[in-house]
């Protein structure tokens, strides 16, 4: 057999967990409440890619222009602002989500991919998307994820998780892999959690491993079973 | 495509022009940047020197290819697919007239013969006398459906029809660290080898 490619994730901890990194190619969901470092999560991924001369590609569905982002950026050691608008560029379609169709917005999403032919791919957060296409939200999901699989590319998406669901189930089904990040109160403080729930192919560790989020490296997981 | 894009096209085109036709040749890439590295190719042979030639997918649909040429306003006058992964990925539709679509992809010694039959069916198109390229997108997904010894003869086959037509290239696109018996067998067929990460890394 070939060797099973991966791509590091950038999360100091996380690869040992799942047997090097993200399959590649492979689409995986990052979900968790507000807070809990998702887009932190994807910034790191696409960091790691364009450190090692890959290509990265941003989708926010948020409207934020890029300078937002560059301001929101500023605080994380970790992120070379060399990298936007070269090897990670940004691409907002906020006002596609809210003005389009989905299929309008997925052809755009592909044309994008073609344009850049990035190997790393982020989505943030994909669960804006849900009440703008209501009765066509899953058809939405399911044909984001196979046109994102068809592409050679690991792409992450990001989901807010609601109060009362443990993760985002309607994109789950489709996905290769699911993290969630959790903030738990415990003895009179917050503290915040990764686990690996789902990921195909892959051996890895399971159950909720504390991780600290630091300007210097990100979210880092602080302790493993191995 | 950005300046350092266009930079490395130019230099895999250099590359390849060193190669004496007919011959074969191994363009190393890792993994993540084997569709690019495909497009790069095709990019150049046919949108920068015009050259016509078969484009054999044993990796990833056709489709793929034919929407990144079409997204960068590559012409496809000039190209045939030969696909053999696009009934496996469930993909039955064939948009384009210039495709051949392979149900048998499994019988990977079979593909030589397909790759004959394609010229000689197809000469509306194009005869294998009268193409410039043979370009392979990945030759390691065929490790999943097929021994080394399968692998070994359609490389030697392949390696065979290349050298009997006059001023045909035959390229091949893989990862020399996906497998190391895979990369010795193409390496002794596959005469040349052009490392496109060091090229990359030279720009």
């Amino acid at each position: 057999m070939a060797k099973f490619e991966r791509l590091s994730t950038g999360i100091k901890g996380l690869d040992e967990m799942v047997d090097g990194g993200f399959p590649f190619p492979s689409v995986s969901l990052i979900a968790g409440g507000a807070g809990t470092g998702k887009t932190t999560f994807g910034l790191k991924f696409l960091t790691e890619g364009a450190r090692q001369g890959e290509q990265g590609l941003f989708f926010t569905t948020l409207s934020e222009p890029t300078q937002w982002m560059l301001r929101y950026t500023n605080q994380f050691d970790f992120i070379n602002k060399d990298f936007f608008g070269n090897e990670i560029k940004y691409q907002d379609i906020g006002l596609l989500v809210q003005n389009e169709g989905y299929e309008e917005l997925l052809d755009f999403i592909d044309d994008k991919i073609a344009e850049v032919m990035p190997q790393r791919i982020v989505i943030d957060p994909i669960t804006v998307v849900g009440p703008y296409f209501e009765n066509e939200y899953r058809s939405f999901l399911f044909e984001l994820i196979n046109l994102l699989k068809n592409w050679q590319a690991v792409s992450v998406l990001t989901g807010e998780v609601a109060p009362d669901e443990p993760y985002p189930q309607e994109v789950t089904y489709a996905v290769d892999s699911v993290i969630l990040l959790s903030m738990l109160e415990e003895e009179g403080s917050r503290r915040k959690y990764l686990e690996v729930l789902k990921m195909r192919g892959t051996d890895h560790t399971t159950g909720k491993q504390p991780i600290s989020i630091t300007t210097e490296d990100g979210i880092v997981v602080l302790k493993s079973r191995f | 495509m950005d300046r350092k894009d266009l930079k490395l096209v130019k230099n895999i085109m250099k590359e390849l022009k060193k190669v004496d036709n007919p011959g074969t040749v191994l363009l190393d890439t890792p993994t993540t940047q084997i569709m690019k590295t495909n497009f790069f190719i095709l990019k150049g042979l046919l949108d920068l020197e015009d050259k016509k030639g078969y484009f054999m997918t044993l990796d990833r649909p056709h489709q793929n290819m034919a929407y990144l040429l079409n997204n960068h306003q590559i012409n496809q006058k000039n190209i045939w697919y030969i696909d053999t992964v696009n009934y496996l990925s469930g993909k039955k539709k064939i948009y384009r007239k210039n495709v051949e679509a392979v149900k048998n992809a499994f019988e990977i010694e079979k593909l030589t013969e397909i790759l004959e039959e394609t010229g000689e069916k197809r000469n509306g198109f194009r005869t294998l006398e009268d193409i410039d390229f043979v370009l392979i997108d990945n030759l390691a997904p065929m490790l999943n459906y097929n021994n080394m010894e399968n692998i070994q003869e359609f490389l030697s086959s392949f390696e065979e029809l290349i050298i009997s037509h006059n001023n045909l290239l035959g390229c091949l696109v893989m990862d020399s660290d996906s497998n190391e018996d895979l990369d010795k067998i193409v390496k002794k067929h596959m005469k040349n080898v052009v490392d496109v990460k060091k090229l990359k890394e030279d720009i």
